[in-house]
């Protein structure tokens, strides 16, 4: 025969209704269109000696993928692509037009019209809404496409080559937004995405008895071909020393790595093995500087270099002996370090032009961001019985970093796990708890003051920590017709500097020592899957899951002039809870014929901010409960028209979908409604309700 | 499935015997093994002492095995390896005879085995779900896969705000190594932020102004298994921010109910504190030390 491939093709047709054009879960990462799809494909065929593999998905679509294997006896090509869309909004709107590469303008003579009024806050506020009344649709969102290639071989004896590449493309927009006066003048644009990342990567490999080496380098680079992001200021037409007719902002500036690692492997007497890597990677960045501002009244500063001379080099390092000198006993002593070096030039520059407005004159000096970390560790799992493994870790993590108010600290902590196997049969019992100690080694205060701080701030992620974390597990298999699993999960990370006054309640007003920054936070999660086969036709699935997490944060209002009386302190408590069930049922009224599949699923995520404070703002008010609420359900049957080759298929989706989020949901165009100071683009989430009908034909060949 | 390991004292006078012998009772292997990646592969450790991949290069010398015709109770029968029914690692140690290097260079020590998990627990080298078989997988997808035992992560990637993991744009596999890796949590990178920067290369740098916590952690502002949170943020926008900057003026204001009805909603909603701190993952600006521009 002229085609004499193995496979399987799922072609159809999908029709489908919104209520409400909304991407948000619906098509966030989907692309959801009406007509003709080929589903997927597999081909698998031998040409030239060789097998190969095609695939895909989606394939008429945006989110499509598809991979192309081949194999010969000692070595293998393969090539993908893949489409991944990332839909943000249909209905923002935007009064600007794009006139280049993010080069976004009003017309001149709106601008110069409401600059005209701007000593009238009614007649600017008028212009402004009749601006935003023209105002057209511009949906938000990008692409991505990845393409891979690999080649690997066994190209002689204990010789393995393995040559990776990737170009990954990512094109379209979403809302940006620029401060054009501080706080009196923001307004929110597209950003124009059109970026490039590519990569390719060599592995030499030598296996021989008990050792593996493995050298390996590579290339990266990231090419951004929007620089710049202008945008024209809506109320002032012409550059002035108090206003700029433009804003630029400079959007992520190209760059380049070169990275090359060094593992190895060695297997050693008793069970034992020894692994190390150690890479490193330079990273530079020399995108040319723009100049200060793009307001042409302003003065002309000159820059101390044309670029950053930007330099970062990582170090890493990892050390593992692995030992298992009998059945009842396994060891891992392991050490890993990792280095960021910063190598950046240091520039002075004489001013800074603050949103292409304000010229602060004096030196200001970049600073070099850089740490490094180090874990050593021991992990310990003993078998005393067979059913039975007991096992402990013991791990202690030490970070230097600079210019923080912390440069070091240390964790020592400790982790024990237990995993039975009961003589029930198909039962398994898992239980973990670790529980880590993190202390800085100096007192921040003197870096907080130079920062016009609150020196009994203590930032959460280099701050002092003691956190716990416990988790327990069950897996019950009775028989091969059910299966049932539950999990409880348990996190707290408490920030306590014990030489403040310690976590709980707000402050006394007179206590001006009490701890702010993040206070604490705890996660809980609990959930149960269970599946069982009612008959040898239905099949029951289904599972439930609650996760709630606490942050417990505190903050003190302080005017110019640094205050710190605690009169002015508040504290925000949150809480974000999340309910997830699904269940499914599978019938198969005659097998190998007829097949039918139901699905169900609910995910709601409430949140609730409690806020309070006493002094500044004694009536402390609440903000609004928020809550993204969807409910989906999916019936799907196949029916084999010729057995073993052809079935067709009908499928219907049902999604419903809800919103109330003060953040996202009820953003307006001009706000506020007196004085305005921001122009959105109303990038808000709707409710909406969806059905998805497809048809399908399945050929198996 | 850790009982009834091969009968090694038996085993050790087995010989090679070829995978024809295999052929007449094991046929439905035959029909899957056609399209199997091992199928017609060479390698140069092949314990058969052939290059070419045979069914005793990982179930071991099939003579006695043969020689019992299915009789289970002759004690040739069990001298062939099942690697279902072996211990974890003595199962493992079999694939990890050719599949030492690249991916699986750290298995041994990685969280998986010391938690005794198999390579057959999620590849099935004879019967495969994923499409076409290539990866061998015990399930019609990666990301399935791994959900099955982490039951947890099934629920967080459900979060609204999530990685497109359940559409399948990307699987666990993208950012972990379920062989091991010399990073954490068995993670494709050195660091949390390394790994991010693979394909949020924008965010990289180096920038003439940094924002420390960014450069050291990605994780300190996001959950990338999914959140309540726009962009997987650990939580909203201002409070997220003001975790750290209680510093004079804007950045301690306490931003409650009555100020998304006044000016400062600028500051609340939306983005937040980002509506002007745009660059918040750091500048090159000249003038963007605060992160304005």
């Amino acid at each position: 025969p002229v085609f004499a491939a193995d496979g399987e093709v799922t072609i159809g047709s999908q029709w489908y209704n919104q209520t409400t054009r909304e991407p948000k879960w619906f098509d966030e990462y989907r692309d959801i269109t009406n007509g003709p799809m080929i589903e997927s494909f597999v081909i698998l065929d031998k040409i030239d000696g060789g097998r190969y593999s095609l695939t895909g998905t989606n394939v008429l679509k945006h989110d499509q993928s598809e991979a192309l294997m081949y194999r010969r006896p000692r070595f293998t090509v393969g090539v993908s692509y893949k489409e991944i869309p990332h839909n943000l909004s249909w209905n923002t709107k935007t009064p600007y037009a794009r006139i280049g590469p993010g080069v976004y303008v009003l017309p001149d003579a709106v601008q110069r019209r409401i600059q005209s009024d701007s000593a009238s806050t009614p007649a600017r506020t008028a212009d402004l809404q009749s601006l935003l009344a023209g105002a057209r649709t511009e949906p938000m969102g990008f692409r991505t496409d990845v393409t891979r290639a690999l080649l690997k071989g066994r190209i002689g004896n204990g010789l393995q080559l393995d040559i990776r590449g990737s170009r990954r493309m990512r094109q379209g927009d979403k809302t940006y937004s620029i401060t054009l006066g501080g706080f009196s003048n923001v307004v929110e644009i597209p950003e124009d995405i059109n970026q490039q990342i590519v990569t390719g990567e060599a592995k030499l490999s030598y296996v021989k008895r008990r050792c593996v080496i493995e050298v390996s380098g590579g290339l990266e680079g990231f090419i951004n071909e929007v620089d710049a992001l202008i945008v024209d200021n809506p109320r002032i037409a012409s550059d002035s020393t108090i206003g700029s007719s433009r804003g630029r902002l400079d959007l992520y500036p190209d760059n380049r790595t070169v990275r090359g690692a060094l593992r190895a492997g060695l297997e050693l007497p008793h069970h034992s093995v020894f692994n190390a890597y150690a890479g490193i990677s330079e990273t530079k960045q020399d995108d040319r500087f723009l100049p200060y501002t793009i307001n042409s009244a302003l003065p002309v500063f000159a820059l101390p270099s044309p670029d950053a001379h930007a330099k970062a080099v990582t170090v890493t390092q990892d050390y593992r002996l692995h030992s298992s000198p009998s059945r009842f006993l396994n060891t891992t002593l392991r050490f890993r370090r990792s280095d960021y070096e910063n190598k950046t030039a240091f520039h002075t520059f004489p001013a800074e032009i603050l949103y292409d407005q304000s010229v602060v004159v004096g030196d200001i000096e970049n600073e070099r961001f850089e740490y490094a970390r180090s874990t050593s560790g021991v992990d310990l799992d003993l078998t005393p019985v067979s059913r039975l493994v007991l096992g402990g870790t013991a791990e202690y993590i030490w970070r230097t970093r600079s210019i923080r108010e912390v440069t070091k600290d240390k964790e020592l902590a400790f982790e024990g796990h237990v995993n039975y196997h009961p003589s029930i049969s198909g039962l398994v019992l898992e239980g973990r708890y670790r529980h880590g100690d993190r202390r800085l080694n100096h007192t921040p205060i003197e870096e907080l003051a130079d920062e016009r701080e609150q020196p009994n701030l203590r930032r959460f992620d280099v701050g002092d920590r003691n956190q716990d974390w416990g988790r327990a597990r069950l897996g019950f298999q009775p028989n091969g017709r059910s299966d049932i699993s539950a999990y409880y999960e348990y996190i707290r990370n408490k920030y306590e500097d014990q030489r403040l006054d310690g976590i709980g309640a707000i402050a006394s007003p007179t206590d001006t020592i009490g701890q702010l920054g993040l206070l604490d936070e705890t996660r809980r999660n609990v959930g149960a899957n269970v599946s069982y086969e009612l008959t040898k036709q239905i099949t029951l699935r289904g599972g439930v899951g609650y996760s709630k997490l606490y942050t417990n944060q505190r903050s003190r209002t302080s005017p110019a002039t640094m205050t710190q009386v605690a009169d002015s302190t508040w504290q925000a408590r949150i809480v974000d809870r999340f309910v997830f069930g699904n269940a499914a049922v599978e019938w198969r009224p005659k097998a190998d014929r007829l097949s039918f599949g139901a699905t169900w699923e609910l995910e709601r995520t409430p949140t609730s901010y409690d806020l309070s404070s006493i002094g500044l703002r004694p009536r402390a008010q609440d903000l609004p409960s928020t809550e993204y609420r969807r409910m989906g359900a999916g019936v799907e049957g196949w029916y084999q028209l010729e057995k073993g080759t052809t079935s067709l298929g009908l499928r219907w989706n049902w999604e419903e979908f809800h919103v109330q989020d003060f953040q996202a949901s009820v953003i307006p165009l001009l706000y506020p409604a007196v004085n305005p100071t921001i122009l959105f683009m109303a990038d808000n989430f709707r409710d909406y309700r969806a059905h998805i009908l497809s048809v399908m034909l399945r050929r198996t060949f | 499935a850790q009982s009834s390991p091969p009968d090694q004292t038996a085993a050790a006078h087995a010989t090679y015997v070829g995978m024809q012998a295999c052929q007449d009772c094991h046929e439905d292997q035959f029909k899957s093994w056609e399209h199997n990646p091992h199928h017609g592969s060479q390698i140069d450790s092949n314990p058969t002492g052939k290059k070419e991949v045979e069914c005793e290069s990982c179930h071991g010398p099939g003579s006695l095995h043969v020689e019992a015709g299915g009789d289970k109770d002759n004690p040739g029968f069990h001298t062939i390896r099942n690697l279902k029914t072996m211990k974890a690692d003595a199962s493992s140690e079999v694939c990890a005879t050719c599949h030492r290097t690249a991916e699986q260079f750290h298995w041994k020590s990685s969280t998986h085995a010391r938690n005794r998990v198999a390579c057959v627990d999620c590849h099935a080298v004879h019967s495969p779900k994923d499409p076409g078989g290539q990866l061998l997988l015990q399930a019609t997808g990666t990301s399935e896969l791994c959900l099955r035992c982490h039951t947890d992560k099934r629920s967080q990637v459900a979060h609204v705000s999530h990685m497109p993991v359940p559409e399948g744009g990307i699987t666990c596999a993208d950012c972990h190594n379920p062989h091991g890796s010399p990073g954490p949590h068995m993670i494709r990178g050195a660091s949390n932020n390394e790994l991010c920067e693979s394909c949020h290369m924008d965010k990289r740098g180096p920038f003439l102004w940094e924002h420390p916590p960014v450069r050291e952690d990605c994780l300190n502002c996001h959950e990338p298994h999914g959140s309540n949170n726009d962009k997987m943020l650990v939580t909203k926008r201002p409070f997220l921010c003001q975790r750290c900057h209680i510093a004079t003026r804007h950045p301690s204001t306490l931003y409650d109910l009555p100020d998304l009805t006044a000016s400062n909603r600028t500051r609340i909603v939306d983005r937040g504190c980002v509506n002007c701190h745009t660059q918040i993952h750091g500048s090159n600006h000249p003038s963007g030390e605060t992160l304005l521009r």
